[in-house]
């Protein structure tokens, strides 16, 4: 189980590449971006952490209580406390997301109105009417991605892709008996990571040989067609050369009798402790607390008391 | 079995194509102004070609969880941010296998390669048409602007993974083009 | 006596790390001297992760140095004005299983890439797809043949076609014998020997095949953990059989077996690196 980081290379349009050779940042290109820090968080059952990222996805996106949302955001960077991540990380890609957030919100309150009964116009220039409804909703777009980022981040900080996939199969495990693939599924998934590194290896080398033949790999060249024609030199290839290696595992899985999950034994087991219990209860109180603030319609009340406060 | 074994193994090699083109620049075709032609969905098409529509999907679900994980913890642009929902990342990618292999099982018999064409472009609009609407139907963007992405870059992206579908499905089952010989 | 010849590619002090700056770095190579010149036939030998392929992709251009100097033709290439893809076409690299890298459909098309992108005539570039595919036994009129149809030795004799014709001064090969019979051996090193009798050619060949360096190298460099234990004429270094084999590699064929009946007592001579001197010593101690 390797730690790994994930590092993208934003595409700007045009943009040449730095003094270090075209091909190296191939080699930093990896899945995950699990840090084994060795928290409680990490040594969390993969299930738990799956079953409680689940809950906490559709808990955001069924809220519309601003307050409930910042319950769910503190409960979350608590997590990432405990989870013994820095927060600087966490916060990296909303550092980026913010500005994209903050426009969408802005498109959404001004294009579509909320037209309930009960909003009370805020701000009306002709066409443009901001209610404070819609100001509302577009508060909650951004905490909700938020909060989805941030629980996405812990979850991927602590738990590494091989546990993920272990869990998903563990817990789709009693939907096998009606029929559904859940262990052809994640051994597929399996597949895709592992094979990943060994892709990256293939396309390094291909790219490396093409340009030996003097094919210019430099993104300096705006051409959409001259651009087609260097990549098509090395797509094709790729795709051959991995559906050469999937006909080669084939016959390796088969030799050594894969038939197929049914049956088979698992070499890794996951055994539920009692602290695993008792993170799941937490956290599934947290975000029903959540939940139940939620219904309460406590917004107003809170509103009001801030505006107390304040004046 | 023997079929078994290789359908899951060509969806997670498949899968990982998918992820790589995502995650290197190498998925992404500039094209005018800084947007870009995305062949992410091409090995969906192709493993849906070679093996069926289940494999597709299963592809089309890898592909459509990597745009969802990407899109919250290494967002590359603005987009990223609705791909965050999964109806928006996952269920239309979900499609665009099975589609893509429909097109090519009824247009085979009367050509191979003219049929690899439409099965490319078919997989590629349905993932242009299934997004942005889903973009649409929960007013992300509006309609108008909606059209206009899905022209400017829809069709040329569908041409592209025609094209692209093609080269390698052909490539792999060494089947003959029309040209005779090289043009050297 | 011959003034000494600029070589073709001279490295000094070459250091190259992989994944600088993360926990997974990797020191690939260690201050390494290296040099070609004109008319040398040089073989670069080494256990598996020794950096060998990592040296030869600086041979190029296709890595630039972390720290050190590569020089090709005189220039260094760590000047970013030198313009890449116009180095890559006078040094010819040959990968590893090159079949893996062909894409056109016809023979012809994928021999013809690298001159194409020289952005070279029709005329020219179809006279130096004709050269290069009879050099290695491929006729012409094999250039319009489905790739899909050749046989391995095909394939990759198609891929050392298409750099050879970019008309490169220096062709550096990586294990360009793996996984050939021995008639597709033979005719390759047959093919890379006409190919370096012009005046002015060179050749570097990165193997674990060492009767391939034995039959093929003027001198040879040792590559361990990404330094440069060993150097020197291919008879200096091959004499040096036990140090050869403590550190993971073969000898040739020839070496071992006089190595072996040495062990047994007779006087032979452990100096015999090709096969037929091997004979000659065995006919010297037959003859009494």
């Amino acid at each position: 189980m390797r730690s790994v980081t994930w590092r993208l290379r934003r595409r700007l349009g045009g943009c040449c590449v730095a003094e270090r050779s075209e091909f190296e940042f191939f080699a930093k290109l990896s899945i995950g971006q699990y840090i084994p820090t060795g928290s409680v968080v990490h040594r969390l059952d993969p299930r738990v952490k799956l079953i409680l990222g689940l809950f906490l996805v559709i808990a955001a996106i069924m809220i519309s209580s601003i307050v409930s949302a910042l319950i769910l955001t503190v409960a979350v960077i608590l997590g990432l406390r405990l989870a013994r991540v820095q927060l600087r990380l966490a916060f990296a890609p909303l550092k980026i997301m913010i500005i994209f957030l903050f426009i969408l919100a802005l498109i959404q309150l001004l294009t579509i109105p909320q037209l309930k009964t009960d909003a009370t116009v805020v701000f009306q220039r002709g066409v443009l009417k901001i209610t404070d409804r819609s100001i509302v909703s577009a508060i909650l777009l951004m905490v909700r991605f938020v909060v989805i980022v941030l629980g996405l981040s812990l979850f991927s900080f602590s738990t590494s892709s091989s546990e993920v996939i272990h869990g998903i199969e563990h817990l789709l495990r009693p939907l096998q008996r009606i029929g559904f693939p859940a262990h052809e599924l994640t051994l597929a998934a399996h597949i895709s990571l592992h094979f990943f590194p060994i892709l990256v290896g293939e396309a390094e080398q291909l790219m490396m040989a093409q340009a030996a033949r003097g094919a210019d790999f430099g993104y300096r060249k705006w051409n959409f067609l001259r651009k087609l024609r260097k990549m098509l030199p090395l797509l094709v290839p790729l795709f051959i050369v991995s559906l050469k290696h999937a006909q080669n595992m084939t016959r390796a899985m088969e030799s050594r009798c894969y038939s197929g999950g049914a049956g088979r034994t698992h070499y890794v087991r996951l055994h539920a402790q009692p602290a695993d219990y008792l993170g799941l209860f937490l956290g599934c109180g947290v975000i029903s607390s959540a939940m139940v603030v939620n219904l309460l319609h406590v917004d107003g009340t809170v509103w009001g008391l801030l505006r107390e406060l304040v004046m | 079995m023997n079929e078994k074994v290789r359908k899951i193994v060509v969806s997670g090699v498949m899968g990982a194509i998918s992820i790589f083109l995502g995650a290197s620049h190498l998925g992404f075709i500039p094209w005018f102004a800084g947007a870009a032609l995305t062949i992410m969905h091409v090995p969906v098409i192709i493993g849906a070609v070679l093996e069926g529509p289940l494999v597709g999907a299963v592809i089309g679900l890898i592909f459509g969880l990597f745009s969802l994980l990407q899109g919250a913890i290494a967002p590359t642009g603005p987009a990223d941010v609705w791909f965050v929902n999964p109806l928006i990342s996952i269920l239309p990618r979900l499609a665009i296998g099975p589609i893509a292999w429909l097109v090519y099982r009824i247009a085979r018999p009367l050509k191979e390669l003219p049929s690899l064409a439409l099965s490319g472009i078919a997989g590629s609009l349905t993932n242009t048409i299934l997004v942005l609407g889903a973009l649409g139907l929960f007013r992300y963007l509006p309609w108008e602007l909606i059209g206009t992405i899905a022209v400017v870059n829809g069709l040329p992206e569908a041409a592209l993974s025609a094209i692209l579908t093609t080269a390698v499905v052909a490539a792999w089952k060494g089947i003959q083009t029309r040209r005779r010989g090289s043009s050297v | 006596m011959n003034p000494p010849l600029t070589p073709i590619v001279e490295v000094r002090k070459l250091s190259h790390s992989y994944l600088v700056g993360t926990e997974l770095r990797v020191d690939s190579l260690r201050e390494v001297d290296f040099a070609v010149s004109p008319g040398e036939t040089v073989g670069l030998i080494g256990p598996a992760g020794s950096g060998k392929s990592t040296l030869l992709h600086h041979l190029n251009g296709l890595i630039r140095p972390l720290s050190g100097e590569v020089r090709v033709l005189g220039v260094s290439i760590s000047q970013s004005s030198m313009r890449m893809p116009m180095v890559r076409t006078r040094i010819g690299l040959l990968f590893q299983n090159p079949e893996n890298q062909l894409f056109e459909q016809f023979v012809g098309d994928d021999v013809a890439f690298g001159p194409r992108n020289m952005g070279l005539s029709p005329e020219e570039v179809r006279r130096r797809v004709r050269t290069a595919m009879e050099l290695v036994g491929l006729p012409f009129s094999h250039k319009d043949r489905q790739i899909t149809t050749l046989s391995l030795g095909e394939k990759r004799r198609a891929a050392l076609a298409g750099v050879l014709a970019l008309e490169p001064e220096l062709l550096v090969l990586d294990e360009p014998t793996a996984s050939l019979d021995p008639e597709g051996r033979k005719r390759l090193l047959r093919t890379l020997g006409e190919w370096r009798s012009v005046e002015g050619r060179a050749l570097v060949i990165a193997s674990h095949n060492m009767d391939d360096i034995v039959e093929m190298a003027d001198r040879v460099y040792v590559l361990i953990k990404g330094s440069v234990v060993l150097s020197g004429t291919t008879r200096d270094v091959f004499t040096r059989a036990d140090f050869l084999l403590g550190n993971g590699l073969g000898v040739p064929a020839a070496t071992a077996l006089m190595h072996d009946l040495s062990n047994r007592g007779y006087g032979v001579s452990l100096n015999a690196l090709s096969d037929l001197e091997a004979a000659k010593e065995i006919g010297r101690l037959l003859r009494g």
